[in-house]
């Protein structure tokens, strides 16, 4: 039977770079790592070096490994650092974000709707649209695609999201009511400029 | 009492509700038409996200190999 990773007579092994235990990380991640820099936008090429990159600072930073966060949220850690650096978008959280204003302004002064969203159904069309949810996408910052895909796609918990961002549980879900935010207001859009399609 | 820009905050931001709450906020839904439609967003744009990252191709077998192996070798040259 295979060792566990998440044992600490693995977690040892890491610490010691032993050749075996590295080489069964790496054929258990890559392939998750590649996609999660897809998700986060990158092309397949881009999203190789990214990975490979990160697999190097990993390495590096093996032997100082305590096992406390599981392998798996350090090396995605890694990996966001990384994107940043790809895109050179270093901050985490803006203070303000226009998307707020945005969303301000469909309620009135008690805070109901003065502007309610789109019928499902319409609002269904745009989003299935891969053309513009591709387009809404890139109006994201990284953090925020980054916070929503591991959300709603990978159906990561909370606690391991904060960890790979490095953000607290407070700032997350401002994150996440961004990235939300600024694709809904997106793709509502795309809907009222195309008329009406149906 | 919770305004709807409220209870919008609270749907997107995805905090973690008690069940007390969890009830409160499915009884406005049932009650504000334009929450709830809020509310069918935000599930919508979850479904269609899956499905477009789904519909990325990822690597094949071949490709992932071939980068796990570059790796591999690439470590050991730094060991």
């Amino acid at each position: 039977m295979e060792e566990d990773i998440s044992s600490g007579a693995f977690t040892e092994k890491i610490r010691k770079r032993d050749t075996a235990a590295i080489e069964r990380l790496v054929r258990t991640y890559t392939g998750h790592l590649h996609n999660a820099a897809r998700g986060m936008g990158f092309d397949s090429e881009t999203a190789g070096e990214l990975t490979q990159d990160t697999w190097i600072t990993f390495y590096d930073k093996a032997p100082g490994f305590e096992g406390r966060s599981q392998v798996r949220t350090f090396l995605f850690a890694i990996l966001h650092r990384k994107a940043q650096e790809k895109r050179r978008e270093y901050a985490k959280m803006q203070k303000h974000d226009p998307i707020e204003d945005v969303v301000a302004a469909r309620f009135n002064r008690r805070g109901h709707w003065v502007h309610s969203p789109v019928d499902p159904e319409k609002f269904a069309l745009m989003a299935e649209t891969a053309k513009f949810l591709r387009q809404c996408l890139e109006n994201l910052s990284l953090a925020q695609r980054t916070a929503f895909v591991l959300k709603e796609v990978d159906g990561e918990e909370s606690r391991d999201i904060c960890n790979v961002l490095e953000v607290s549980v407070t700032n997350l879900g401002v994150l996440l009511y961004r990235a939300r935010n600024r694709l809904r207001e997106c793709l509502e859009g795309k809907h009222e400029n195309e008329g009406n399609p149906l | 009492m919770m305004s709807c820009k409220e209870w919008a905050e609270v749907m997107a931001s995805g905090h973690e509700l008690t069940a007390y709450r969890k009830m409160i906020l499915r009884f406005h839904l049932l009650i504000c038409p334009p929450c709830a439609k809020y509310r069918e967003h935000l599930r919508i744009l979850k479904a269609a996200i899956r499905k477009f990252l789904a519909g990325q191709p990822s690597l094949s077998e071949e490709e992932r190999k071939k980068l796990e192996d570059g790796i591999i070798e690439r470590l050991h040259e730094q060991g």
